[in-house]
């Protein structure tokens, strides 16, 4: 019989899984739920490709009567001291700063500039700093965090991710993880909203050229850009006009490519075997150039559901699958 | 479908604005919206309980349940399409992703539970995708009389041969599959539009049925068949030919079942779940409008029907129309046994004609474009959980929709109508109406152990089925009885012939296959994927947040 039995290695033998998820933009749910990939999918790498950060702050005025009202879904909302605690968790969830002030408060934060990008930054980095903190305390010893930042994300928060105990921000760095070589860019091309780490193209191909032109042999290499690669598929969102109104034509809003033509030709000259991405919530998918898969899970952080990527790669740091995952 | 919706300002995302209509105070960032919104949903619900149902349903009830009065069933198939659409409403807000049943049941109950759903779906659909062609010779025929046109009688007469039906089919696809390449806005607004152009053509002929009498319609039935008597000989023909007249309770409950199928395409909005905004409101909001409109309109339909026709009459021409073709024939003439001709007869003026001939065109093209939606959402859904191949969800640069996923639906499509006009091996799929039922029930089952089964996503979401009872979820209770309501219908399917089409060993086993083909699916797919060590079960695994 033994001759009809193949003495073989499966293909899986020895194999890594990494989990990348992205975008996940001040979801505690969201980033509660990544921390928990790691034993979940049993996967030994967890990246966080960016967007980091929440967008937007919930006032909630203390009423006479002892409630506190505040806006959702552009309705008023009102809620009794007995549930404040559970509404600001839903609210946190949904990747939204709550903060208990007053109406005079509002009103400066509505126009002073200055005073409100203090708020964000403050809360955006406890924000972040109790993450790390969380990090540290849930994740076991065998498994890698890396986070790095997006475009929508503050300079202020790098600091944060390096000085964490259990998490690395490699951030336009090369590094190695396990046979394969991880790296990782934030920054984006230019979008119409002026965000915070935003290069005109050729800034960003120097960006890459510096972290990639000294690597011998890409064959192991993961690239974590942030930003899909051009007219990927990954990339495919509005046109938007100078009143950040979509643009309609003959009925429909016309959509385009909105990736970085320098990714792209990073991805053509490098040939990494992986590239990560996320930053267009609303084009996941996968997409193959020659030997990459390029992966963007994309985001619905809002609903509380972390999308993510589960990436498979052999012993010998080769890929092998990847599977897009709802969480 | 998350990758058609477009990225844009969120409200209050533009730099240095506040919207003041949203509450938030908010930085440099990017945003987006889902690209569905109420309009759009509103038609995918309402044409999928097209005014062409008052054509087609009734005329098909009433010959498959010798003895029913549709009066009560359509009052009860209201509150059970009610109670299946509140479930979907919260199904869709705590998952707002497209697939519908397909991934409500794989998050909550098991994978292969979902896959075995959707495979019923396809087979669902792929059969209802190519019914289209057997009413366009009616629209043509009634043009040619109001215009006095031989081309057009003639072509209807054409029309009505297999290759003529073949073409009518395979233009219909054709013209079906282009509409699908645009954008679900674009087919929002085409379904929407249908759904007004073949609601005019209903209410004028609800209208009709109105202003005129019993008498009025005796007459100008004996008046076009050519013999005074012409309507008593039909009544007559049908007693001999063994059809049976008034009602009986055993069939008015049995008719239930198919009465139902009058609203569930109310529910159909779900399929394009992940592209509604604000799903849970929206879907819930579409369907309840649709229902509302839709069990007006066939209410009154029937009622007026009845009142004008005659009940015998109407369960006369349908049975004979049914057991003895010929004998109808002779004593109907050219009038066939659809509602809509009924109201042709007595219809004064050619512009009235013509708007009931055309809304139903426009309601046939408006219900094929959203079962072409449905299959192509739902088959771009599967791929994404990998259950089908990846380049099935790639979404085209240039039209920006899934291409793979509408050519196959498609392929399927053109498949399923040549089959159907050349051969008789698709009637193997006519017990697949048990599996749809049990679809339902399953949603109802989902719904019910939703918050126990996924309580953290059931928290996070908004109730959209009412508070809770004495600690127990408001869904729990919507979803068991939309389980009992639609198990009951299908044991109904299961007993009645007129519902399953009779058994045979072939549909019996094609019933099998379809009911084990998405769970074969699932496994083969499994087993692909760990071949690499990676498990399928992944994509869906509940990431516990604590």
């Amino acid at each position: 019989m033994a001759l009809f039995r193949r003495a073989h290695t499966p293909r899986n033998a020895g194999a890594v899984r990494w989990f990348f998820a992205t975008d996940v933009h001040g979801s505690e749910r969201c980033f509660r739920k990544f921390l928990a990939a790691g034993r979940t999918y049993q996967a030994s790498t967890l990246i966080l490709g960016g967007d980091v950060a929440g967008k937007a702050i919930v006032p909630l005025t203390r009423q006479d009567d002892g409630r506190y009202l505040f806006r959702r879904h552009g309705r008023d909302e009102f809620v009794t001291a007995t549930h404040l605690d559970a509404t600001l968790e839903q609210l946190k969830d949904s990747g939204l700063y709550p903060v208990i002030m007053s109406g005079d408060e509002v009103a400066r934060l509505g126009s002073d500039h200055t005073y409100r990008t203090r708020l964000f930054e403050r809360l955006i980095t406890e924000q972040v700093e109790n993450w790390c903190g969380l990090a540290a305390t849930r994740l076991e010893d065998n498994i890698r965090c890396i986070i790095t930042p997006g475009n929508d994300d503050l300079w202020c928060l790098d600091e944060v991710l390096r000085k964490a105990e259990r998490v690395e921000c490699p951030e336009r760095e090369c590094i190695s993880v396990g046979r394969l070589v991880l790296a990782s860019l934030g920054n984006a091309n230019r979008t119409p909203w002026d965000t915070e780490r935003e290069f005109d193209e050729e800034e960003l191909e120097a960006q890459i050229d510096q972290m990639l032109a000294h690597l011998d042999n890409t064959a192991r290499l993961v690239v974590n850009f942030h930003v899909p690669p051009y007219a990927s598929g990954l990339d495919t969102a509005a046109a938007i006009d100078d009143q950040f109104n979509v643009v309609i034509k003959n009925g429909r809003p016309v959509e385009s490519p909105v990736g970085s033509t320098a990714v792209r030709a990073a991805i053509a000259r490098y040939r990494p075997v992986v590239g990560l991405h996320g930053h267009i919530h609303e084009a996941p998918g996968v997409w193959k150039n020659g030997r990459t898969v390029c992966l963007n899970p994309g985001s619905d952080y809002a609903s509380g559901v972390l999308k993510g990527a589960l990436v498979q790669f052999d012993a010998d740091g080769r890929y092998l699958s990847h599977l897009l995952t709802t969480g | 479908m998350e990758n058609v919706a477009t990225p844009k300002p969120a409200a209050g995302a533009i730099p240095g604005c506040d919207n003041a209509d949203s509450g938030l105070l908010v930085r440099k960032s990017s945003g987006l919206v889902r690209e569905m919104g109420l309009r759009q949903a509103l038609a995918v619900n309402i044409a999928g309980v097209n005014p062409t149902g008052i054509g087609f349903f009734f005329f098909v009830i009433l010959q498959g349940f010798p003895g029913t009065d549709l009066t009560l069933p359509i009052v009860i198939a209201l509150v059970g399409a009610l109670v299946l659409s509140a479930v979907y409403s919260q199904l869709i807000a705590v998952m707002p992703r497209s697939g519908a049943d397909s991934v409500y049941a794989s998050r909550t109950i098991h994978p292969a539970v979902g896959a075995t759903v959707w495979a019923t779906v396809i087979s669902f659909g792929v059969n209802s995708a190519v019914f289209g062609q057997q009413y366009f010779p009616f629209v043509f025929q009634t043009l040619g009389e109001v215009f006095h046109s031989h081309s057009l009688t003639t072509f209807a007469t054409t029309l009505s041969g297999k290759t003529g039906a073949l073409i009518v089919g395979l233009a219909v696809l054709l013209v079906i599959g282009a509409l699908m390449t645009r954008n679900v806005g674009t087919i929002g607004r085409f379904i929407f539009w249908s759904f007004i152009v073949a609601t005019l053509g209903a209410l004028i002929l609800i209208v009709e049925f109105l202003l005129h009498g019993h008498g009025a319609f005796v007459h100008a039935f004996n008046h076009t068949v050519g013999a005074p008597t012409a309507y008593t000989q039909l009544v007559t023909a049908a007693h001999h030919a063994g059809v049976r007249t008034g009602v009986s309770s055993s069939a008015v409950w049995s008719s239930l079942a198919l009465t139902s199928v009058l609203f569930v395409g109310a529910t159909w909005a779900n399929f394009s779940g992940g592209e509604l905004r604000r799903p849970g409101r929206n879907y819930r909001i579409s369907t309840f409008a649709g229902l509302a409109v839709m069990f007006v309109l066939f209410f009154l339909s029937w009622v007026t029907v009845e009142h004008m026709v005659g009940l015998s009459f109407l369960q006369s021409s349908a049975g004979l129309s049914a057991v003895n073709p010929a004998a109808y024939a002779k004593a109907a003439g050219s009038v066939t046994a659809y509602l809509p001709s009924y109201g042709l007869l007595v219809a004064g003026d050619p512009v009235s004609k013509i708007l009931i001939a055309v809304g139903y065109a426009a309601g046939i093209l408006g219900l094929e474009a959203v079962f072409a939606l449905i299959l192509s959402r739902l088959l771009f859904a599967l791929s994404f959980d990998r259950l089908l191949p990846t380049k099935v969800a790639d979404v085209d640069r240039r039209f920006h929709a899934p291409l793979w996923a509408i050519a196959i639906t498609m392929i399927l499509g053109t498949a399923a109508h040549v089959l159907t006009i050349e051969t008789t091996i698709l009637s193997v799929f006519r017990n697949a109406v048990l599996i749809t039922f049990a679809t339902f029930t399953i949603a109802g089952l989902t719904a019910a152990i939703l918050p126990y089964r996924r309580r953290d996503l059931y928290q996070l979401a908004p109730r959209m089925t009412g508070p809770d009872v004495f600690g127990l979820p408001m869904v729990t209770i919507v979803g068991s009885l939309t389980a009992l309501y639609w198990g009951f219908l299908t044991y109904l399917a299961a007993v009645k012939t007129q519902v399953n089409g009779g058994y045979s060993t072939a549909s019996v086993i094609s019933l099998i296959v379809m009911a084990l083909s998405g769970a074969a699916c699932y496994l083969v797919s499994r087993w692909w994927l760990r071949r690499t060590g990676l498990d399928l079960h992944l994509a869906m695994q509940e990431l516990p947040p604590e």
